[in-house]
């Protein structure tokens, strides 16, 4: 709908870098400082869990990997 | 013979409190959960589980299994780890998916699960934090990713990425009385996006989420038209 021009979205930046990058989107300063979303993976403990936590690290790893993508050109502008 | 799984069976039982539960976990039926447990009732000669009341509790000697099962389950899961083929992982695990996962590295992740753990399988499912955590609490799903950590308690967290999250509009369209302004004021964005009123009123926005119930509650009072945000829009995991 912010596509459109029907308003102000208030979301990650990091799920709408195409928008951004072609311009269909700008980011707007704002007074308000808006806390950073945390992420994390999350279960219920039980002695089987073996198969979650591997999951649970590869999320970890492959998480951390994509936000320094993310974070290195921002960095890099400022 | 006493096999691992009957002690498996006994195990998410007692977990669970109920057979049906054990049987959704196990993907088997309520009846083949049930005569598990009395075939290894019969074989060790004692009674296992009260089954009197709507939820299952241990006898006495149920509880003196359920701590040798939970050595046997969590031994055998470490044996499997350090000794076995990483092909050996198997079965199906159940991951709830915030949509900004979706959007971001839940690919990748889809790829590197396959191709490090061929057989074993992912069905995922996305929604918004509040219903994940009331689904993971529930035991639907095993493992979610969502807007945390959670404190509700025996939730294990591990944090996996922070995103900064910004004001977005389409380039020279906001605000209304100022196109082409880069910026908004505090009061314009609040009235765009009242979920962010009650967010920057907090000081520490509310991150626990231990009562199922209350998470539903709140899912229901602040996506009043299924999930929607206020003006149509769905806004992933800003509101939780």
């Amino acid at each position: 709908m912010a596509v459109e021009g029907l308003g102000v979205a208030v979301i990650p930046t990091s799920i709408v870098e195409n928008e951004l990058a072609d311009g269909r989107l700008q980011l707007l300063a704002t007074e308000l400082k808006i806390p950073p979303l945390t992420f994390s993976a999350s279960w219920l403990a039980s002695p089987d869990t073996l198969a979650v936590e591997l999951v649970a690290d590869l999320a970890a790893r492959i998480a951390s990997e994509t936000t320094a993508i993310v974070d290195a050109p921002r960095r890099a502008r400022h | 013979m006493v096999d691992f799984k009957s002690i498996e069976t006994f195990l998410w039982v007692v977990t669970l409190g109920s057979f049906r539960g054990a049987g959704q976990r196990l993907n088997t039926t309520q009846p083949a959960i049930s005569q598990r447990i009395a075939q290894l009732e019969r074989e060790l000669g004692v009674k296992l589980l009260n089954r009197d009341h709507r939820v299952v509790s241990p006898t006495p000697s149920g509880r003196q299994l359920m701590v040798y099962a939970e050595k046997l389950i969590g031994l055998r899961a470490e044996m499997l780890a350090e000794v076995g083929e990483r092909s050996a992982m198997r079965g199906v695990l159940r991951l709830g998916v915030a949509e900004t996962i979706v959007h971001t590295w839940l690919p990748r992740l889809i790829k590197s699960v396959n191709t490090a753990h061929p057989n074993l399988s992912l069905e995922i499912e996305v929604d918004i934090t509040p219903n994940l955590t009331a689904r993971l609490l529930e035991q639907e799903i095993e493992l979610a990713f969502l807007v945390g950590p959670l404190s509700a308690s025996g939730v294990r967290n591990r944090v996996l990425c922070d995103y900064p999250v910004g004001a977005l509009a389409r380039p020279r369209q906001w605000p209304p009385e100022n196109p082409g302004s880069r910026e908004i004021s505090d009061h314009h964005l609040s009235a765009q996006v009242p979920a962010l009123r009650d967010r920057a009123l907090a000081v520490q926005p509310a991150r626990s989420a231990a009562d199922p119930a209350a998470c539903q509650r709140l899912a229901r009072h602040r996506y009043p038209h299924g999930g929607r945000g206020p003006r149509g829009r769905r806004d992933p995991d800003i509101d939780r």
